[in-house]
């Protein structure tokens, strides 16, 4: 079900009503879970059974963990097998077997009828990066591990983060779902700017730009100038698409008295990639850095290992996994080193995580670089193959004829006139109390565009693939 | 409540006034009005008039798999028939009953035969390509008296919220011819400014560079086969559901009354090319169009799952090439022959 369709409205106000005339934390969190199940099984049943079987089995390996701490570690192994292997067996099978498919063929052995293709369950990253923190945090001893099913299993399902998050950890949103919640008006006057933006940014942004884009990319040879016009635009298009999911995401558990977590602070700001990644999809790549990068960076640490290598290998791996959880493909596995490569670089030279410019001037330089970086590693991340980039970039001319030109041009005015907003928003965010009246005049003209450019039906937010 | 929201919701209130009086005014539309897009008075004739004065003995009609699938010369040859085409790709059956409706039948002559090519469930999906750049397609052939097509291939299609506002609010009423407006602007202008193009010129680059000849082939059969996706969905294969609501019944009532043979023929994609991977909601599905179209009249040629028409004769995952092509136009030859032989 997508936030923007007609069936989850009607979902929406069927469920929220029930919920707030429940008045009972019990009951409450009893409608939620099977909300939330309804909400996910919505296209394809089966993946709710599949929901409810992996939660079921995480409950109880994290509950042997603080009950037979002898085999802790055994039900930590558990649990990661589980997961990775759900993750991987749905997520990776495709990626590996067409590797394998092709090493079959080149032996003389025709494979492609033994290994089908199977279909990714939405969001299944995002609810498996939610259990293994769980799971890791309860065997670290840093949380006690609820006793309650009940309580779990929302915290897993809870339908406005299962299918793109955010992914709240257990500290955060375990406590609201075992606390009484009563309604406060309070809830919806915090909500209703997310849902314009986010509503504004999904239907009149991300889904105009993208027509665009995806002709683009998916020409046999645009020229170079092109091919970064487009990359410009799919990086407005990703933006406002993760962030409007986000915005909706954190809306409507507001208007259910749930507190959940930012992901994006003004992104393409960022100075440095240390910098983009704390500003980017912020709940992935702190759990990258938790339970990836610290502990990584620690073991080499305490093994002595030359200093070089305890600045570099942690942030390649936590990127290269970072690239591998966006997608199964070997563009988000260059895209994620790439981001790797760039963080040990910019440490080398002393650009690190705690680098700050000395003047503006040197900040608009770092800005510029950093930007020219995003634009071109979303290129790679944006690109059908390798192989398409190379070809373009290797014989691919710059400019092209005027028809390219012409299209470059279109493509640039489109991605300007749609980013116009995002950027007045930003400065208004940074110059502006949040209460002014500007903002309010704001908020109606996105309400306004919104209501012009609403079709009966929006495409797929671009992260439920991931 | 908080003065901030006030506010918002004040100003957004008198917005939505000032637009009410105004987007009226400005695109002549009057409220409440008609739920269902406005088609325009004028509609494309050719195919009357060549109907009219050549007289065809059979007349064909479909989208691009129709057109690049059947060479209707070697069809006009073999089968010593005349033959007229009307083929508009991107077209479907809302188009091909409008087609049907203002080019065949009002035709003082009419043409023996009536040749539909389609494909799996294309004619009892309505709402099939009829939004967005399809829409200006489908107004070329529709008239505002469509009632029929406006209310199967689009309101029929509406949830009760997008009918009260398309009936009531011009905001969203008049929503594409606004978008129209802006896009125009903003598509345009950049080339006109920094390149000297202007709209014209902007539409042929446009045409040039996304041709069919340009596009990357796995990513474009990809993207056919996400489009198609809509023609396989559990209710488009529920062919009990969806007959009454769509344009089949009619399409066979017009040839019927007007002693026009219909002859139905579907053609092969890649999508479900042979019968293993046909699922078996779709074979139910073509069972009963089948059954439903013997007890009417209508002749129905199922090339679905044929062998002759080999994985390499495709050009896309719909299209074929210049060898299938030929394939496929004598299969069709041969069956005509058959049919004239009963």
């Amino acid at each position: 079900m997508i936030f923007t369709s007609y069936d989850f409205l009607i979902f929406f106000v069927v469920v929220f009503s029930l919920y707030w005339l429940a008045r009972r934390r019990q009951w409450q969190n009893i409608l939620l879970l099977v909300a939330s199940y309804i909400f996910y099984a919505w296209v394809h049943p089966w993946y709710a059974l599949m929901l409810g079987l992996s939660t079921l089995a995480d409950y109880g390996l994290a509950l042997g963990v603080v009950r037979n701490q002898s085999r802790a570690r055994l039900f930590l192994t558990l649990s990661l097998i589980l997961n990775l292997g759900l993750l991987g067996f749905f997520k990776y099978y495709n990626f590996f077997s067409e590797g394998l498919v092709a090493a079959l063929t080149d032996i003389g052995i025709q494979a492609d009828a033994l290994l089908v293709r199977i279909l990714l369950p939405a969001g299944l990253s995002f609810f498996t990066l939610k259990k293994l923190g769980y799971l890791i945090d309860v065997s670290r001893g840093d949380l006690e591990p609820t006793r309650s099913l009940l309580d779990f299993s929302l915290f897993v399902a809870f339908f406005p983060q299962i299918n793109a998050g955010p992914i709240d950890r257990a500290q955060k949103l375990l406590p609201q779902i075992q606390s009484d919640r009563v309604w406060k008006a309070e809830n919806f006057y915090s909500a209703w700017p997310l849902i314009v933006m986010g509503f504004f940014k999904k239907v009149v942004i991300a889904d105009t730009i993208r027509v665009v884009v995806d002709r683009v990319f998916s020409l046999k040879e645009p020229t170079i100038a092109l091919l970064l016009a487009a990359s410009l635009g799919f990086a407005l298009q990703i933006l406002a698409d993760f962030s409007a999911y986000t915005d909706l995401a954190r809306a409507i558990a507001r208007l259910f008295g749930f507190d959940t977590s930012e992901n994006f602070r003004s992104p393409y700001l960022a100075l440095t990639p240390t910098d983009f990644w704390n500003r980017w999809h912020i709940t992935l790549s702190t759990w990258l850095r938790d339970y990836i990068f610290f502990p990584l960076r620690r073991a080499f640490l305490r093994a002595h290992t030359p200093r070089w290598l305890t600045d570099s290998i942690p942030p390649l791996v936590t990127m290269f996994v970072s690239g591998l959880w966006h997608g199964a493909g070997w563009t988000f596995v260059v895209w994620g080193l790439a981001y790797g490569v760039l963080i040990v670089l910019y440490q080398a030279i002393g650009m690190g995580g705690a680098w700050k410019p000395a003047h503006k001037l040197s900040g608009f330089a770092a800005w510029l670089v950093m930007f020219a970086f995003i634009v071109i590693t979303f290129a790679i991340f944006r690109a059908p193959t390798l192989e398409w980039l190379f070809t373009v970039l290797a014989s691919g001319s710059i400019f092209g004829s005027l028809d390219f030109q012409a299209v470059t041009v279109v493509t640039l005015s489109m991605t300007a006139f749609y980013a116009a907003p995002l950027v007045v928003k930003m400065l208004m965010d940074r110059t502006l109390r949040a209460d002014s009246f500007w903002h309010d005049l704001y908020y109606v003209t996105a309400t306004v565009a919104m209501l012009a450019y609403l079709n009966s039906s929006s495409p797929d937010f671009i992260y439920f693939q991931f | 409540m908080p003065k901030s929201f006030l506010r918002y919701s004040l100003i957004l209130l008198l917005t939505l006034a000032l637009l009410s009086v105004y987007i009226p005014n400005r695109y002549g539309v009057e409220y409440p009005r008609q739920v269902g897009p406005l088609f325009d008075e004028f509609y494309k004739r050719e195919g009357l008039l060549t109907i009219a004065t050549e007289k065809p003995q059979i007349v064909m009609v479909g989208d691009s798999v129709f057109m690049r699938g059947v060479d209707r010369k070697l069809l006009a040859a073999e089968t010593g028939k005349t033959v007229h085409g009307i083929g508009v790709a991107g077209s479907a059956s809302a188009l091909w009953y409008a087609v049907i409706e203002h080019n065949i039948v009002p035709s003082p002559y009419k043409p023996e035969i009536l040749i539909l090519v389609f494909r799996d469930t294309m004619l009892t999906t309505p709402g099939y390509r009829v939004h967005g750049s399809y829409f200006k397609q489908l107004d070329e052939y529709a008239t505002p008296n469509d009632s029929l097509i406006i209310e199967r291939a689009y309101v029929n299609l509406m949830n009760p919220l997008e009918k009260t506002a398309e009936g009531f609010f011009p905001l969203y009423g008049s929503r594409l011819s606004l978008r129209e407006t802006l896009d125009y602007y903003i598509r345009y202008s950049g080339n006109g400014f920094l390149l000297g193009c202007d709209a014209a010129c902007t539409n042929v680059a446009m045409g040039t560079v996304f041709g069919a000849g340009n596009m990357e082939q796995n990513i474009l059969g990809d993207a056919i086969g996400t489009a198609e996706s809509y023609l396989y969905t559990p209710q488009a294969l529920d062919f009990d559901r969806q007959l009454e609501r769509s344009f089949l019944p009619e399409i066979v009532r017009l040839c019927n009354e007007n002693g026009i043979q219909l002859v139905l023929v579907r053609t092969k994609t890649m999508r479900y090319p042979d019968e293993e991977s046909e699922p078996l909601a779709l074979k139910t599905y073509m069972n009963k169009m089948a059954a439903y179209l013997e007890a009417n009249h209508v002749v129905l040629l199922d090339y679905g799952q044929e062998p002759s028409l080999k994985d390499e004769f495709f050009y896309d995952p719909l299209h074929l090439n210049e060898e299938g092509r030929a394939v496929f136009t004598a299969l069709i030859v041969d069956a005509l022959r058959a049919l004239e032989r009963k």
